[in-house]
């Protein structure tokens, strides 16, 4: 019957179109997952691996190069973890990488990540174990990144005040002479000790900090998939640097008058035998001034940034 | 026993009432029996293919609409809350993903349990209760392997060919749905949607519509052949094709989540 | 008429073989007792009829025979066969050989008059070629009269169309026995006289045994060689027609009252 013939190849058509689309998306997730490509197996040993599970994803400076393939507990500190690592990309991976567990996203998936060590290496071979770097604790990080930015901040005040009335002519006068002058004087001494203590603070978390970002560097990196992210980051660093920097200058200067004022001399000996301190105050005032500019705009950038608004949320809510 | 002996269930219980259990027991009884006389020799060939051709091909149109709105809603809904964690890059991740692991194979189930499992349950039942089932019996030809066993083993094979296709659509669909406010080209999207999809993803939700294919034809067929006399029983097994068969496909996807996560493979 | 239903007789007489023979048949639905105790010989080329009012049990009866219920009790053997003992391939092999035509006649609403027909063929089509299966059919249909209607859907039909094409149906496979449930139950008088004759003409042709239940005294008359009363599940009389007309027995009289 004709009917019945086109009913059969209308049938085939749709059966042919089902099996068709599955092959087709089980080809390429396997051409993906490197099931159909040869590969060389290779592990690393990690303390913990925060959730990772066979199957997820092996990357190369950022690159997918194969797939987690077992997950072992060898003893109480150690997990060890195989992987499968392409033939083509295995090449370029040297045996003294460092292996790192880090997130695709803060809500992707867990990924193995390989950074390239430092020095000569072999290329990996079949059963090498690559040794592993610590991650990076992106709390931990951001605490800090908070501290000093209020550090930042009350030393930029403190100077500020410090400095108006050093640039106030008048009030310079009316200090040198004000018979009250020792309070005003005993105050800003107070200020500027404060402010040289809040410095070192400051220079103290940048540093951690930018270890801390130089040890992750693959795993900033991947923590901070979203480009913005991590620019935003990048930049903060930096900025944090240069200001850490032109405070660890203003320290010592800063030290110095200090020290100027407290001795007997006192201030008119310190302002007028060093008369460079001045000008050298202000000039870091106004230096001090841009970075501190600069990273208050870097922080509300991160703050609205979605991947860190949980930390400044809770931060907020401990606040009130 | 031969083959007359199913058909005393129904007649037996003359008293009408039968419960829940009793129900459950002669549905495994009529599945035990499918088994056994789908092995057995004498296949119909001929009538597994029409039916096939029912059940797949005429259902695909329905499935095919409402996989590609279901794909196109799922994405236009989703994309506020993903752009509040300002994540709508994940967006052809997350449909991908919902719909092939879940949404895909449940809706498209329980289109076919509405659409298959009632005229099923219909056709069978007015057969029955027009003693055309009789009439197939006596002229020879064993009704169960050339009704039910067709029925199931088409349901059984088609549902999850209309899965895969409406997965696809939905996906489609989802392309389009993301290009309604952003501009994706498709080998990105295409991209976007491979890297999330994962074996574990697509396998157990392809090997799970093999069983809601098998659940509506076991049921519609169970429905249809147990109709008490009378065209209002008719309707009855009908609607209850339909409620039963989507009952049991919410369950079987339970079992089968608690199976895929035994087995590690979530 | 009166001509053909001597003949048979003769025949029956002559031959005396029994092609069914039921014995001590009991069938109940729960606690409804349809059937207790019913005993019935049909003989070769014999026209047996059954009669019993509205729910007395005679489709339950020639449902037993041919395996579609399943007795309680009782034997039934069918040319030397136990039905009861019989399965799967030779069960089915048995109802070849054994016609039913359906009180509701259960015509395969969803196939055409002819599919309708080659459906009972399933089985031969391996010794039998389309041609064959064809020709059997188009003979079947000019047997009943309907050659026309071979690519109508049954719901196309009057009710006297369908019986025939029922009829057509049953007798495709030329069955040695064949059971009618009330064949002209629903039909006017002049159609269900038809519809007899044509069973007549049928049988005469193929040679067949049948029984015949009803109601209808008609069919009776017209064309049982012997008759049997179905009351209260069992036979409770049986005899020519004529024997019966003059009985005295209250059950049988109430049957015969009505003419
Ligand atoms: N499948 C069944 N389940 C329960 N009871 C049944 C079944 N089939 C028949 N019966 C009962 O058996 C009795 C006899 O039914 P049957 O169909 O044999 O009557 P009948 O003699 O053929 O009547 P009619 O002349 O109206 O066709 C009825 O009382 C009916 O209720
Ligand atoms: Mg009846």
């Amino acid at each position: 019957m004709p009917g019945e013939r086109s009913q059969r190849f209308k049938l085939g058509l749709f059966v042919v179109a089902g099996t068709a689309v599955l092959i087709l998306t089980l080809y390429i997730m396997g051409t993906r997952k490197d099931m159909f490509a040869r590969s060389i197996t290779i592990s690393a040993d990690f303390r913990e691996v925060n959730g990772l599970r066979t199957g997820n994803n092996v990357r190369y400076s950022g690159i997918n190069v194969g797939t987690v393939d077992a997950i072992d507990i060898v003893n109480d500190t150690t997990v060890r973890v195989r992987l499968n690592i392409r033939m083509d990309a295995a090449g370029h991976i040297r045996d003294n990488a460092l292996a790192n567990v880090g997130t695709d996203g803060l809500m992707g998936n867990k990924l193995v990540s390989i950074m390239p060590g430092t020095g000569e290496g072999d290329p990996i071979v079949d059963g090498s174990v690559l040794r592993s770097a610590p991650g990076l604790d992106t709390d931990a990080m951001m605490r800090t990144l908070q501290r000093t930015n209020d550090n930042l901040l009350s030393i930029t005040e403190d100077l500020r005040q410090l400095s108006e009335r050093l640039n106030d002519p008048n009030n310079l006068v009316g200090m040198l002479t004000d018979t009250t002058m020792g309070d005003v004087w005993r105050n800003a001494v107070h200020q500027l000790q404060a402010a040289s203590g809040n410095a070192r603070a400051l220079t103290d978390g940048v540093n951690t900090l930018v270890t801390d970002a130089q040890q992750g560097r693959g795993a900033i990196g991947l923590l901070l998939t979203d480009q913005g992210t991590e620019e935003d980051v990048r930049r903060i660093l930096m900025d944090l640097r240069t200001a850490a920097d032109t405070l660890g200058l203003a320290i010592g200067r800063i030290d110095r008058f200090a020290q100027g004022l407290n001795n007997d001399r006192g201030l008119a000996h310190a302002l007028t035998q060093d008369t460079a301190l001045a000008g050298d105050v202000r000039h870091m005032m106004g230096r001090l001034d841009t970075t501190t500019v600069l990273l208050n705009e870097d922080l509300r950038a991160l703050q609205r940034n979605w991947l860190l608004r949980k930390y400044f949320k809770e931060k907020e809510k401990g606040r009130r | 026993m031969n083959r007359a002996a199913p058909y005393l269930g129904p007649m037996v219980s003359t008293t009408g009432y039968r419960d829940l259990i009793e129900e459950a027991g002669d549905m495994a009884r009529f599945t035990g029996r499918f088994f056994r006389e789908v092995l057995r020799p004498r296949y119909e060939w001929e009538e597994l293919l029409r039916q096939a051709f029912i059940n797949g091909y005429r259902s695909l149109p329905l499935v095919a609409v409402t996989a590609f709105i279901m794909g196109l809603v799922l994405t236009v809904q989703s994309r506020p809350t993903l752009e509040r964690f300002g994540a709508e890059s994940m967006l052809p991740a997350m449909v991908a993903i919902s719909v092939v692991r879940e949404i895909g194979p449940v809706i498209t189930a329980l289109i076919c349990a509405g659409k298959i499992g009632s005229s099923m349950g219909a056709e069978l039942g007015s057969m029955k209760v027009t003693e055309q089932i009789d009439a197939m019996e006596v002229s020879g030809t064993n009704p169960f392997k050339y009704l039910v066993v067709t029925r199931v083993v088409s349901t059984t094979l088609m549902v999850p060919v209309l899965v895969v296709l409406a997965d696809a659509i939905a996906i489609w669909a989802s392309y389009i749905g993301v290009n309604f406010k952003d501009t994706v080209s498709w080998p990105l999207f295409h991209q976007q949607v491979f890297d999330s999809l994962i074996f574990s993803d697509l396998l157990p939700a392809f090997f799970k519509s093999f069983f809601f294919g098998f659940a509506i034809g076991i049921v519609g067929c169970y429905k249809g052949f147990h109709t008490e006399r009378g065209t209002e029983g008719v309707g009855r097994a009908s609607h209850s094709a339909v409620v039963v068969a989507s009952l049991m496909i919410f369950m079987l996807d339970l079992v089968a989540v608690q199976i895929t996560d035994i087995l590690g493979l979530n | 008429m009166e001509h053909a239903t001597e003949s048979r007789t003769d025949i029956a007489v002559e031959q005396e073989e029994v092609v069914v023979r039921i014995r001590g048949l009991c069938k109940a639905f729960g606690s409804h007792e349809v059937l207790r105790g019913f005993d019935l010989d049909l003989l070769r080329g014999e026209n047996l009829m059954v009669l019993g009012k509205s729910g007395s049990g005679k489709s339950v009866l020639i449902k037993c025979i041919i395996g579609l219920l399943r007795p309680d009790a009782g034997h039934i053997d069918v040319l030397g066969q136990d039905m009861l003992a019989l399965r799967h391939d030779a069960l089915d092999r048995m109802r070849m050989r054994i016609g039913f035509l359906f009180q509701s006649n259960a015509l395969y609403d969803s196939m055409t008059v002819r599919q309708n027909l080659e459906f009972p063929m399933r089985r031969h089509w391996s010794v039998m070629d389309a041609n064959e299966r064809k020709a059997r059919i188009m003979k079947a249909l000019e047997d009943v009269g309907l050659a026309h209607t071979a690519d109508l859907m049954p719901s196309e039909l009057s009710g006297g169309m369908a019986k025939r094409v029922g009829l057509a149906r049953t007798l495709i496979m030329r069955p040695e026995i064949v059971l009618y449930d009330e064949p002209t139950t629903g039909l006017d008088p002049i159609t269900g006289r038809e519809i007899v004759e044509l069973i007549l003409q049928l049988q005469r042709q193929y040679n067949t045994s049948s029984i015949l239940i009803s109601h209808d005294l008609n069919v009776a008359k017209l064309a049982a060689n012997r008759v049997v009363v179905l009351h209260e599940g069992r036979a409770h009389a049986q005899g020519t027609y004529d024997e019966l007309l003059r009985a005295k027995d209250p059950v049988v009289r109430r049957f015969f009252m009505a003419l």
